[in-house]
């Protein structure tokens, strides 16, 4: 997968050549990467880098003093390193603009995705709706092509909220089911309630969720969303305008009938006739 | 404009007392701008004054012509060596050392072209058919990481090379890269090839020059340390094509008649 910042160079600034240095610095450190290149998109490199099966790098026609980062991994590990990068170039570069905000969305996620056991799950969550007729009938020819209705809002590169459209039909909902290797047995014992919806006629249906915080962080301009929130906890999850958590009252625990067991460790594996720990 | 330890660069200026330009107030990528007496650098608020400046030639000094000696040879291979050992892992510098340190990094597909056309240009240089030796030139141009591309600091080391031992073919040599290098390339690398196809080097490559021509081994370590220090891996790239262009006119005066062994 390639990136192409276009005039990334100016005439003999040796700043350029700062900027070089750290984003491979940049590269180097992303989890994951098999590979990652940086060269300038002169026209021995683009043919180099065609070579390599990365002709898209010329497709917006890069001149010598644009920059082109090449990286090698899976399309989807690629795509999150160049967009992590994207971001911070936007700052490094100065293309990122403080004082106005940009805002887009995005649309037709992909439906399924490859599992590393070479399986397919969900991309989001296991109700989105295709796309379309004929998104869903790829999922028996070339499932990681299939498109969802799925849709997220990003604001100054930032994802503000996202939602989808469901599936409002049992044979749909059947048919991702069993692509995601759900046996209708299973299907039915988990989901029962949801397909039998579906089949007495749900009508179709979608939302979204946006963060207000974070548009409030946004708007304040900050990026800190603890600087925006009412009651903010702390790293630890450490609620310290609430106090909580909190010990808790050991009447209130026998009242709901609960207790506390104490999880087993590997020095004391945990055996049936343990005895259970009190409640704290 | 530069430190003054960062040694005389073609079309440089170096401001000396001073270790660290940001003490000046100028900054990475201001513009300069000629005035009466020298130059000024507006967003700095600096001016300039060229009037009690030194000047230092970028053309090479007499002390850096070399004659092609069997003498010069053996000084050659033990730059190389002192060069290879501290080569960085990027760029061309696997090919400072003849056991080839480091293979091709895995398939490393700009180390690979650059090798490919690299042995094509020099062959054509031994035999002295300059033509043959144009089109790998000028596939070398713009080839390679970096803001100078490998290929272009390895093309001024070579007419680096070539300069210091008068080697004839380097005319049509720097005509054809001078010619090429505006659009094959970036604009800093192309301003670099312009400067060496005028015969414009930088210090570092006149005190590595002058260190051979003096034969003096325990001399040589400093200049060539001093040289591979600049840029990530431009400093050992422009010293791969310097040590290619002294090896192709030893190779070809020992095929002379009469010439020494």
């Amino acid at each position: 997968v390639t990136l192409v910042v276009k005039g990334a160079v100016h005439r003999n600034s040796y700043r350029d050549s700062v900027e070089l240095m750290g984003i491979a610095a940049q590269l180097e450190q992303l989890v994951g990467i098999q590979r990652a290149g940086l060269v300038m998109a002169t026209r021995a490199n683009l043919a180099v880098l065609a070579e390599a099966g990365l002709a898209d790098a010329a497709a917006s026609g890069p001149g010598p003093n644009d920059l082109v980062v090449a990286v090698a991994d899976s399309f989807r590990t690629a795509s999150v390193a160049l967009g992590a990068l994207r971001v911070s170039l936007g700052e490094v570069l100065g293309l990122a603009t403080a004082d106005t905000h940009h805002a887009l969305w995005v649309t037709e996620f992909p439906l399924v995705e490859r599992t590393p056991e070479g399986g397919w799950t969900f991309a989001h969550n296991p109700f989105c709706s295709p796309l379309g007729p004929a998104d869903l009938a790829l999922l028996d020819t070339d499932p990681e092509r299939a498109r969802s209705k799925q849709y997220d809002l990003v604001v100054d590169g930032k994802e503000l909220g996202g939602g989808s459209v469901r599936i409002h039909q049992r044979p749909v909902q059947e048919r991702i089911f069993a692509q995601l290797g759900t046996s209708k047995e299973d299907a039915a014992l988990r989901f029962g309630a949801l397909l039998d919806a579906l089949e007495y006629g749900a009508p179709p249906h979608g939302g979204i969720a946006t963060g207000i915080d974070r548009l409030v962080a946004m708007l304040g301009g900050t990026d800190n969303i603890r600087e925006v929130v009412a009651f903010p906890k702390t790293q630890t999850g450490y609620d310290p305008l609430l106090e909580a958590p909190a010990a808790i009252d050991p009447g209130l625990m026998a009242e709901l009938g609960l207790r506390v067991v104490a999880p087993p460790t590997t020095a004391e594996p945990a055996s049936p006739g343990r005895p259970e720990q009190p409640a704290r | 404009v530069a430190t003054a330890d960062v040694g005389g660069l073609p079309g440089g200026i170096l401001i000396g007392g001073v270790t660290d330009l940001r003490q000046t107030g100028i900054r990475p990528g201001m513009a300069f701008v000629p005035s009466a007496d020298g130059w000024s650098i507006p967003s700095a608020g600096v001016g300039i004054d060229a009037s009690r400046a030194a000047t230092w030639s970028p053309t090479l000094p007499a002390a850096a012509s070399l004659r092609l000696t069997a003498e010069l040879a053996r000084t050659v291979a033990a730059a190389r060596r002192h060069a290879a050992d501290r080569a960085p892992a990027g760029g061309l510098a696997p090919m400072l050392s003849g056991s080839d340190r480091g293979g091709d990094r895995g398939g490393d597909p700009w180390l690979t072209r650059a090798r490919a056309l690299i042995g094509s240009q020099l062959e054509a240089l031994r035999l002295g058919d300059v033509a043959a030796a144009m089109a790998p030139t000028v596939g070398l141009m713009g080839l390679g990481v970096g803001l100078t591309p490998s290929g272009d600091d390895y093309l001024v080391g070579l007419l680096a090379g070539m300069e210091a031992t008068d080697d004839p073919p380097r005319h049509g040599l720097a005509a054809v890269i001078a010619g090429h290098a505006p659009l094959r390339t970036t604009a800093i690398g192309a301003a670099a090839l312009g400067q060496a196809s005028r015969g414009a080097f930088a210090e570092r490559l006149h005190d590595v020059l002058v260190a051979l021509a003096r034969g003096r081994l325990d001399q040589l370590a400093v200049p060539i340390e001093r040289a591979m220090t600049y840029g990530a891996t431009s400093g050992s790239d422009t010293l791969v094509g310097l040590f290619a262009a002294l090896d192709v006119a030893i190779a070809r005066s020992q095929r002379r008649p009469g010439a020494a062994a």
